[in-house]
Order: C-alpha cells, then sequence, then structure tokens
C-alpha cells in the first residue's frame, strides 16, 4: 500500500477541515492522539476534541477557517512532524469577526494504515509574546 | 524500549532545569539539546516563531548565560505513549509545567504552561531524540478565547 507522503497526509487533514468533512478530519486522527488547543488550558483526547468542535458548530459559527502557513516537515523511522504558523479565522454568530494567529507542533506515526495524526499542540502567539520578560 | 525509557530520556534532558540548577550553579542546557534531533524544529515559551536546533541552543544559552539566580522547570502533569511505525517506534509526550525562578535583579517569575514532544527510537545512536517541543504560556489559552 502507497500510504502517501506526510505532506500528503497533512494537506488531506488541512482540506477535510476546511471543506467540512469531518468524517475524513477525524478520520486522520487516531483516537489516543493528545490535542493541546489554543483556547483550553487543558489537554484532551480525540473524543474531548470532537466534543469541542462540535461546540465550534453552526449554533457559534457562520464560518470559521483554520489557515496553515510556513510549514515545516521533518520525518524519521515512521515519525512525522509539522510545524508552523496558523490562523483560526472567521465570524461567530452574533459578533464581528475573529482571527486568532498562533503556532502549532504536530506529531505523526506512519503505520499500514498511513500515516495518522498522534500529537497536535497549538498556542496563540499572544502568549509568547507578553509579558515574557522581567525588565 | 518502553515508555518508562523515553520519560528517563525527558527528565535526562531537562534534568538541569528541573533540578533548578539553570543560574547560579552554572548548569548548561547540553543535555537537552542532545535530546532534539539535528532536523528538529522547536517552539519555546518566550518567542513567537519556531527554531532549528541551532536557534534553540542560541536561545537556551542566552536564558544560561548567567541571566537567573536560579530557574526551575516544575512538571505539573506528565503523559508518555509509545507507538509502533512502519520502521521504528515514535513517542508522545505531553502535560503541564510551571517554569518558576528568580532573574537576577528582580522578584521572581512563574510562567505556567502546556508542554509537548514528539519524539523517535533512533536505533542506530539507541536514544530517544525529539522531533519538536513545543511550550506554551497557559494564559494565551484562556485569554480573548471567546468573542463575548
Amino acid at each position: 500500500m502507497d500510504a502517501g507522503t506526510l505532506a500528503q497526509a497533512f494537506e488531506a487533514l488541512r482540506a477535510a477541515l476546511a471543506q467540512g468533512d469531518l468524517e475524513a478530519f477525524f478520520g486522520a486522527i487516531l483516537p489516543e492522539a493528545a490535542i493541546l488547543d489554543e483556547d483550553l488550558p487543558f489537554g484532551g483526547d480525540k473524543a474531548a476534541f470532537q466534543d469541542h468542535i462540535s461546540f465550534h458548530g453552526p449554533d457559534n459559527w457562520q464560518g470559521f477557517g483554520w489557515v496553515p502557513r510556513d510549514l515545516r516537515f521533518t520525518q524519521y523511522a515512521g515519525v512525522g512532524s509539522v510545524v508552523g504558523y496558523a490562523t483560526f479565522r472567521g465570524k461567530p454568530v452574533d459578533a464581528g469577526y475573529r482571527i486568532r494567529p498562533m503556532m502549532f507542533s504536530q506529531g505523526w506515526r506512519k503505520g499500514s494504515d498511513g500515516w495518522k495524526l498522534l500529537l497536535w499542540h497549538q498556542s496563540p502567539i499572544v502568549g509568547h509574546v507578553t509579558r515574557i520578560s522581567p525588565a | 524500549m518502553d515508555t518508562q525509557s523515553l520519560e528517563t530520556a525527558f527528565r535526562t534532558a531537562f534534568a538541569p532545569l528541573l533540578a533548578g540548577e539553570i543560574g547560579e550553579k552554572g548548569a548548561t542546557s547540553a543535555a537537552l539539546l542532545d535530546f532534539c534531533h539535528p532536523k528538529g524544529t522547536f517552539v519555546v515559551d518566550d518567542l513567537p516563531y519556531p527554531l532549528d536546533k541551532t536557534g534553540l541552543a542560541d536561545h537556551r544559552a542566552f536564558h544560561d548565560g548567567g541571566l537567573w539566580s536560579k530557574c526551575t522547570l516544575a512538571i505539573v502533569s506528565l503523559n508518555i505513549d509509545v507507538h509502533k511505525t512502519t520502521d521504528g517506534l515514535s513517542g508522545v509526550i505531553h502535560g503541564t509545567y510551571n517554569l518558576r525562578g528568580k532573574p537576577t535583579d528582580a522578584g521572581f517569575r512563574q510562567r505556567p504552561g502546556h508542554l509537548s514532544a514528539m519524539c523517535v527510537w533512533d536505533d542506530t545512536a539507541k536514544s530517544w531524540q525529539a522531533l519538536n517541543i513545543h511550550f506554551s504560556p497557559l494564559f494565551a489559552q484562556v485569554l480573548d478565547a471567546s468573542p463575548s
């Protein structure tokens, strides 16, 4: 089986989210994956992430997008890393609009079922520049 | 290789920070750099862009160079998972921490956050290596998290 490349797997994940294809999106994420999301102060697993994404559904958003940029791919011995910038942006229902620039790091593993996501850590850039110095 | 070996590798990499030996005790981040894969990418809690290994070494040298009387990485929670891949083993580390200490000539600092690392077992070197490490301050996870 041609498992494809790490970049192809990442692009499929991005495209699935952009198209609202949640079956394909969550299909790329292993049940035991660790998700450290940009708007929660605690980590979760895939089930918690699915619940959180459900909250961010049509009741609360007229539309939103996750736009990754400046990606760095690394892989070794069936383990993949994707690190880059991303922007969550969109229009909440009954509110103007939102833009949340951040950095993210992902971990992927290559198995007989291809590349699957094991780790996704996202953090708003504001946290990396605010109050970083004591003087 | 199991989760214990990965946790040992992680704690060895951060041993000087875990022991509060960065600062007047003169410890360095050499062990952390040994843990980092040469082609890895690293996100630190106090810069707004990812670093390669050379950039991480430069940033750690800045912090190791006498700016702290004492600096400690206090691990609050740590989760370790190991998976087989087609070609070896992957290791996932994630948890929460409090980076705390006394900068030289300033009161004290606490910066709690999330941490994660994606690791690979290097069967040639017989060691775990981090392809990425990400530290992020928690307050950004709750600051401005909602539009209303």
